[in-house]
């Protein structure tokens, strides 16, 4: 536990004497002490959650709630994934923020995350200043758990101000914020600007490693310059060489080598996650914008540019012997262009899971909610095709080789939908759905 | 009749050149003889009957017939016939008619340069001056004709060089001041050392080895069997091609140097004229290739990220060692002179004043042997799943070995002979 010291002026809280002791009623169950709560500190707790019992005991849903949120909690995006790894914690969530039930095989699947790693924090009074972010983020590195690991993230807030342009957000952990009065004074709604943020894991949370876009392909060799068609051996006489032996293919330039294909452009990782939300405010003034997302799909790596094709080596010149002229060499041809490298294929998006605003039915119109869908990423452009190698020189047609074929430009990765927002069990109504 | 009248005769006008006209009144062309007449009339310097025989004799005394070129007694007779007095049978001219047109590169002097008052009132033409390495040779070895009525001048660092070019070379008079440059003669009939040869490309690297099976989840959730260990590089990498044999050396020509009026030498420290010969060294041998890289290692298998799980990553595979570098080539042979040298002095001139400095063409030194192949480096670890560890590293293989030792080339070419006469 911890207290960082923020001193609050009593006339500025805008608390009722019942949201006083609510806030502090939950901050007890924190194992928070009131009284520095009061004094203005910042209490937090690194603790971890030993039962799924326990951790059900953090949500402030009332039965009546659970049972509106579980009849729609495994709406169709949250039902195709329920015979993978994920669908297991869909159903521990829906237990902890619902009234789901969980099977024994369920419970052994949790196990090995049990205790919970969680971080409580109490807070009396919290103002966000106009364009302050207060991101509520817990770094997994903090409690020492792998990024792809969940963790609880309970807040208790008396009071939060959002000045307009503040924010407060929240990525990608499994979050229960409670805030007894929530105020934001912002005299009309702003178009694109939110308050609340429900965002996505900074970083992919799939099976792989690396970074989020693919990387791009290496460029391919370039093929090697053919041999350069050389003279026979001879004597010179008066009346011209006396080979010793015959011309035969050597006065030819040998062909290039061809370049080498690109590599291909790496995939592109999935999206980050959003995670499950509780968000209960006990009373709302002024308007508040919640924006919720899965993450966008790291991009395709480029495909690498083919190399280039070696130019054909050089004829070797006629010349004359003591047989007759000997005609020219024919030039090597160049060799051909390497193909470009195909583009890696764009991540899909980031999975996303159920957020619940709780707050008093006539305030839900002062509510404005924006889900977006998690887009996939754009797949890699295709390598650039290598150039063919330039034909040899001297007498004789010199012939260029064809260039490579470009790459094959990656495919987009796929969209994600949007996360769903319930308030008071029910879907958002007026939700805005954008790219 | 004289060389600008041989041009004349053969439809070059006087004074003028189809290769242009050098700054110091030469003229240089190139001219196509179409019959063996044409060409006996060319080399024609006004030998007597008996002096004809001698001179041809001369230039192919000692000179054999090489192996594989059953076409050189023919040439003989040619050159005993355009040089000395033999005839050739029709059965000859039908087998040198392939041959025809003779290309030949000229050098003379215009007639009509810079009069000057001589020491004894009257006029005379401006000697060529010559104060640098003069290389009269021909690029496809074709004859060179040199003639210069109004003489030569070999100034201090002056001296003239023919390689692998047959010379006819006349002039009024000839005057050595100073001396050539180091290494050199005042004239020098050389052959041309055996060609480079190039060195076989490096092997590709071998695809990189087999990556360790990835790790692998029972079942959802479950982990099974970690990321399997990358396959180390292969023991060796391809080895490097044997080097190339050096080429043989191509031989030195017949040369025939006149000089129809006076040899004089002024602040010469050697009253000598000097012609050095050497016939063609063999060329070096080629180097070894370089052995092909050592194959990388497999990469470890990834580890498995089975939902809430994972298994570990595999090792890396060690790189391989590299290829053998390729055996260095031998040398090529020195090459025979394919003919000899012809000195005609003036009248009166003793032949001791030609120095003949004859050097046998070695045979070439063998080449490099080629380099190892670099080692081959290591497979990359295989990256851990979730809550696991990644594979442990590997070391690069170690460097090929170098190749083995070629040999220097085996025989060694004899130089021409020079004959010195004076009429």
């Amino acid at each position: 536990m911890s207290g960082i010291c923020d001193p609050v002026a009593a006339g500025r809280l805008h608390l009722t004497e019942e949201e006083v002791g609510a806030f502090l009623a939950r901050a007890r169950r924190f194992g928070h002490d009131p009284a520095r709560l009061l004094a203005g500190e910042v209490t937090e707790t690194l603790t971890s959650i030993p039962s799924l019992e326990r951790a059900r005991q953090l949500s402030q849903v009332s039965p009546a709630g659970r049972r509106a949120r579980q009849a729609v909690f495994f709406h169709p995006a949250i039902a195709i994934r329920s015979r993978l790894g994920q669908g297991v914690h869909d159903r521990c969530e829906a237990y902890v923020f619902a009234d789901g039930s969980i099977d024994d095989a369920d419970r052994d699947r949790l196990a090995m995350h049990l205790p919970f790693p969680a971080r409580l924090l109490s807070v009396l009074y919290r103002r966000v200043a106009a364009a302050e972010v207060w991101d509520l983020t817990v770094e997994h590195r903090v409690l020492g758990i792998d990024e792809r690991d969940d963790l609880f993230n309970v807040v208790n807030v008396g009071e939060l101000v959002i000045e307009p342009g503040g924010r407060v957000i929240v990525q990608g952990n499994l979050l229960v914020l409670g805030c007894q009065h929530l105020r934001h004074p912002a005299p009309a709604r702003e178009a694109g600007d939110y308050q609340l943020g429900v965002l996505p894991t900074p970083r992919s949370v799939d099976r792989r490693a690396g970074p989020l876009h693919g990387l791009a392909g290496g460029p391919g060799a370039h093929g090697g310059p053919g041999r350069a068609g050389t003279r026979p051996a001879g004597a010179p006489t008066m009346i011209g060489v006396a080979l010793s032996e015959p011309p035969g293919d050597r006065m030819n330039g040998a062909d290039g080598s061809g370049g080498a294909r690109g590599g291909d452009g790496g995939p592109g990782r999935t999206g980050g996650a959003a995670k499950t939300a509780e968000i209960t405010i006990g009373r709302l003034t002024g308007l508040l914008t919640l924006v919720t997302s899965g993450g966008r799909g790291g991009d395709g790596g480029t495909g690498g540019d083919g190399g280039d094709g070696g130019g054909g080596g050089d004829a070797a010149p006629g010349f004359r012997t003591t047989a007759g002229p000997v005609r020219p060499g024919m030039p090597g041809r160049g060799g051909r262009g390497g193909d470009g490298g195909n583009g890696g294929r764009g991540g899909n998006g980031g999975i996303s899971s159920n957020v619940f605003v709780t707050l008093p039915e006539r305030m839900t119109g002062q509510l404005r909610v924006v889900t977006c869908p998690a887009p996939g990423g754009t797949g890699g452009a295709g390598g650039r095709p290598g150039r063919g190698g330039k034909g040899g020189r001297n007498a004789g047609p010199a012939v260029a080789a064809a260039g490579g074929a470009p790459g094959k430009a990656g495919r987009d990765g796929v969209r994600r939908p949007a996360p769903e927002v319930f308030v008071n069990g029910k879907p958002f109504e007026g939700r805005t759905a954008s790219q | 009749m004289s060389v600008s009248e041989i041009l004349s005769s053969l439809g070059v006008p006087e004074g003028t050149a189809s290769d242009g006209t050098a700054s110091d009144g030469t003229v240089q062309t190139r001219i196509n003889l179409h019959n063996e007449t044409q060409l006996k009339d060319l080399l024609d310097i006004g030998l007597s009957p008996e002096q004809r025989s001698q001179h041809a004799g001369a230039l192919l005394d000692g000179i054999t017939v090489p192996g594989g070129q059953p076409g050189v007694p023919l040439l003989h007779r040619l050159i005993r016939h355009v040089i000395g007095n033999d005839e050739l049978s029709d059965e000859d001219r039908a087998q040198l008619a392939p041959a025809l047109p003779i290309t030949a590169h000229v050098t003379t002097q215009a007639p009509a340069g810079g009069p000057v008052k001589g020491p004894g009132g009257g006029t005379k033409q401006l000697p060529m001056q010559v104060g640098y390495v003069w290389d009269v040779s021909t690029p496809d070895g074709s004859l060179k004709v040199i003639d210069l009525p109004n003489g030569i001048e070999l100034l201090n660092g002056g001296c003239i060089v023919a390689r692998s070019t047959p010379l006819h070379f006349t002039c009024a008079f000839l005057t050595r001041e100073g001396a050539p440059p180091a290494g050199y003669g005042d004239f020098n009939i050389l052959g041309a050392t055996g060609a480079p040869v190039p060195t076989p490309p490096t092997p590709p690297p071998a695809a990189q080895a087999a990556a360790g099976a990835p790790g692998q989840c029972s079942s959802a959730g479950i982990a099974g069997e970690g990321g399997g260990p990358g396959s180390p590089g292969l023991p060796q990498g391809t080895a490097g091609a044997a080097g190339l044999a050096g080429s043989n050396g191509i031989a030195s020509a017949i040369a025939t140097i006149s000089i129809r009026g006076t040899l004089s030498f002024h602040a010469a420290p050697k009253q000598q004229l000097v012609v050095a010969t050497q016939s063609g060294p063999g060329g070096q041998g080629g180097d070894g290739g370089q052995g092909g890289p050592g194959q990388q290692g497999g990469n470890g298998g990834n580890g498995a990220t089975c939902d809430c799980t994972g298994n570990n990553g595999g090792a890396a595979g060690p790189g391989g060692k590299g290829g053998t570098g390729g055996r260095a080539g031998d040398g090529g042979n020195g090459t025979a002179a394919a003919g000899n040298i012809a000195v005609l002095l003036p009248r009166g001139t003793s032949t001791s004043v030609v120095q003949a400095v004859a050097t046998p063409a070695p045979p070439g030194q063998p080449g490099n042997p080629g380099p190892g192949g670099p080692s081959g480096a290591a497979g990359q670890p295989g990256a851990a799943g979730k809550h696991s560890t990644a594979g442990a590293t590997a070391g690069p293989g170690p460097a090929g070995d170098p190749g083995a030792p070629g040999n220097a080339g085996t025989h060694t070419g004899a130089a021409a002979q020079v004959t010195v006469t004076s009429s």
